[in-house]
């Protein structure tokens, strides 16, 4: 009797436990919603307002604003007389767009050692030699290493890289808030790239235990140009440097040149989640809604990602919605849709909400290219077939 | 029938208490210059209240982020409701009926029913334990709701389940079993005691705050969407469809507490003392809490989680208004409303067009000026003695 009467009240705290296995289980075998598929830009956005110290998100060196500055004037003088020339000479003209980038950044010939650099936290890093074996804490700089061609130097990825296939065998060191510190000690790698995502206690631990560590936070899509061109230095490979760097802004250029023949740029609203937080002027997402052509409906606001109100999302009219999600769950183009009050919208009268991958639009590495392609696509699919 | 005139008998000696020097604790007993009040200043207490969240919805309904002008807010809400009979002409856009009908005015109803739910079932949940920390939280509510949110948000659930509202459900039914948990818990040989119930729901909170930390790290892909729903708010959740859900149980949880004023009088004055008089002190219980928790948990079901309403709002009722638990109640309910509806339009309009989270206005403002309501009570009281 007695027996039966404690099972009947530690029953619930069982019930709870099954679905705390179950949600695990969720974890490691779900297919729909993959673990690694981490968003640097959404989780930057918690962090800046959790304990928003410890993340620098609008950090430049000089040597990246200055590359950003000539690839950009580099770029917008041919992308005009671009419009009116025929096809052949269309890419004729961004070779040597990506070629000019390159060279009017400076010099690119094989790298001095000892090498001194400033990276994306303003912080000055030495080098006596190219990097042997490296640690990547972010899945963007993962990306960057193998677009350089320094895959085969990576010893340690974090959880969330999971591009390309090769990083599945890479050692993982632990995510982004729970970075484990004895294991990158014992890759004893002579170069750790973080983000900005990585907590600055994470770099100050790293810092007292003599590793050589870069921040790679690019606030812009020049500043993935201006990072694979730092490490292109960093890693004495500087033709496969350019060779990123004229891939990245040739598919940008590309880009550039089909919506030149659009009229309007569309309206756009950035969903990061049902509450409406969006992104904002200085996130690196506005700078891709920008470059994909679109209209960003946040112009003014406090932070890079403000929490939009609705009724100020019904008022200014979005032609397109875009969804920074494409995992489902809580939030689908479908329920956006339905909600109430939302019929008006232009964008959803249309039914032009897009849910675009995770992977690429948060991402500040070289697949963001592909990313703004994607936004580009749902914006004028008329020019993308 | 005998139990009624015990009741009177009680309150008659409770009544000659009053003269007496007050008890050095500030909450337990009188504080207020009238212990129990007559009939007729109770009305014209709960109608004035009433009076006044009325004014403070018209006040509110016609400020925003869109600025709308006063006489078409007027016109909108009347063809809406009476202009159904008797319309006006509508000189306004289809933006404007939208904002106004389908964003504004359902999401101010929705906190107006949100903050009574919280302040009421904070009130209940006070005089039941006689315990002045006693609110909606401290019994698992929140804790329970958020693993139950959280989990809809991290499971990979069909698409058909997020459809019918997987996360409000969650978080509804989390929160009632958090609380039948803790009631269970706290059952020792079929009674309820006081300390041990907020001692279970003390630890049945961290443990689901502890179930919530987990999920959220193991799931740090959907950080941006659980942070949103943790921050609580209506920006997303004002909707005619909402009010429609939580009103019922608003409704049973205003009449429940209509109808037990007089008998949670009689318990203050100890349980045993109570059930000495003929009051079934369990199964007023039983029925308290069902209702307070109903309450609570439908509130945070649609808003997310908002402290800081459930304790204070019944503190500064009975400072202001006494310790009458037969106007104490519906006053609670009442206040509560005019509370949020206050707060979340600062919410909605301080930053605009972002938000602002309204927990933060909540305890931003409600803090102070606690503490000055307090301040001044207790000089008040000093002074008299």
């Amino acid at each position: 009797m007695l027996m039966r009467k404690r099972l009947f009240q530690i029953w619930p705290l069982m019930a709870l436990l099954v679905m705390l296995l179950l949600a695990a289980c969720g974890d490691a075998t779900a297919t729909t919603a993959p673990a690694a598929v981490a968003t640097t830009a959404r989780a930057t956005t918690a962090a800046a307002t959790t304990n928003a110290p410890t993340t620098t998100t609008v950090a430049t060196t000089t040597a990246a604003t200055t590359a950003a500055a000539t690839t950009a004037s580099a770029t917008t003088a041919p992308a005009t007389t671009m419009a009116t020339t025929t096809a052949p000479a269309t890419t004729a003209a961004i070779a040597t767009t990506a070629a000019s980038a390159t060279t009017a950044a400076g010099k690119s010939g094989p790298t001095n050692y000892p090498l001194s650099i400033s990276d994306d936290a303003k912080r000055s890093v030495k080098f006596d030699k190219a990097p042997s074996k490296i640690v990547s804490l972010a899945p963007s700089n993962t990306e960057l290493l193998y677009a350089l061609g320094l895959g085969d130097k990576i010893v340690g990825v974090d959880e969330y890289s999971n591009y390309p296939d090769d990083t599945k065998q890479k050692e993982k060191v632990g995510g982004f808030s729970n970075t484990n510190i004895e294991k990158v000690v014992a890759l004893n790698p002579d170069l750790v790239l973080a983000a900005g995502i990585t907590s600055k206690q994470l770099l100050t631990s790293l810092e007292t235990r003599n590793l050589t560590v870069v921040v790679l936070d690019p606030p812009t899509l020049a500043g993935v140009a201006a990072n694979m061109k730092l490490l292109g230095q960093i890693a004495n490979v500087p033709d496969k440097a350019e060779a990123a760097i004229s891939a990245f802004q040739g598919k940008l250029d590309s880009i550039a040149v089909k919506i030149k023949e659009a009229k309007a740029k569309p309206r756009v609203f950035y969903e990061l989640d049902p509450t409406l937080f969006t992104v904002g002027p200085g996130s690196f997402i506005d700078d891709m809604i920008q470059k994909a052509g679109g209209q960003n409906i946040v112009t003014d606001a406090s932070n890079p990602y403000p929490q939009l109100n609705q009724e100020a999302v019904v008022s200014k009219d979005p032609e397109v919605i875009l969804l920074g999600d494409d995992s489902g769950g809580v939030d689908s183009p479908e329920k956006i849709l339905s909600r109430p009050g939302w019929e008006n919208i232009s964008a959803v009268k249309n039914k032009r909400i897009t849910a675009v991958n995770a992977d690429l639009v948060n991402r500040p590495g070289p697949r963001a290219a592909l990313g703004v392609e994607a936004i580009a696509k749902a914006l004028y699919p008329d020019l993308f077939k | 029938m005998k139990q009624v005139q015990d009741l009177n008998k009680l309150e008659q000696m409770v009544g000659t208490r009053e003269k007496e020097p007050s008890s050095p604790n500030p909450f337990v007993r009188s504080q207020s210059l009238v212990f129990f009040s007559t009939r007729k200043r109770r009305l014209t207490l709960i109608s004035f209240s009433l009076l006044a969240l009325v004014f403070t919805l018209i006040i509110c309904v016609t400020f925003g982020s869109v600025a709308v002008p006063f006489a078409t807010t007027f016109k909108v809400i009347w063809n809406h409701t009476i202009g159904l009979l008797w319309p006006l002409a509508p000189d306004y856009t289809k933006g404007m009926d939208t904002i106004i009908w389908q964003i504004r005015l359902p999401r101010l109803v929705l906190a107006a029913c949100v903050g009574a739910g919280l302040a009421g079932s904070g009130a209940i949940y006070q005089g039941l334990f006689r315990n002045p920390l006693a609110d909606p939280y401290l019994v698992g509510v929140a804790q329970g709701a958020a693993v139950g949110a959280v989990a809809a948000i991290v499971l990979p659930l069909p698409a058909f389940i997020y459809a019918a509202g997987a996360v409000q459900w969650g978080a509804f039914l989390g929160a009632i079993a958090a609380v039948a948990i803790v009631y269970n818990l706290a059952r020792v040989s079929g009674e309820i005691g006081n300390t041990t119930l907020l001692l279970a729901g003390v630890a049945i909170g961290s443990l689901g705050a502890a179930v919530t930390t987990l999920l959220t790290y193991l799931h740090n892909e959907k950080l941006a969407t659980i942070y949103g729903w943790l921050l609580g708010g209506f920006n997303a959740s004002g909707s005619w469809d909402n009010v429609s859900m939580m009103f019922p149980y608003l409704a049973i949880g205003a009449v429940i507490s209509l109808l037990a004023g007089r008998r949670l009088n009689v318990l203050q004055m100890g349980e045993e003392q109570a059930m000495q008089l003929g009051l079934n002190v369990s199964l007023l219980k039983l029925i308290l809490v069902i209702a307070a928790t109903l309450m609570a948990a439908a509130a945070v079901s649609v808003s997310g989680i908002i402290g800081f309403v459930g304790l204070v709002v019944p503190h500064l009722v009975r400072m202001l208004t006494g310790q009458d638990y037969r106007q104490l109640l519906p006053l609670s309910l009442v206040w509560g409303g005019i509370f949020m509806v206050l707060t979340d339009s600062i919410a909605r309009t301080v930053l605009s067009p972002a938000e602002l989270p309204v927990s933060i206005i909540t305890a931003f403002f409600g803090g102070p000026f606690f503490i000055y309501i307090l301040r001044r009570r207790r000089k008040f009281q000093g002074r008299q003695a």
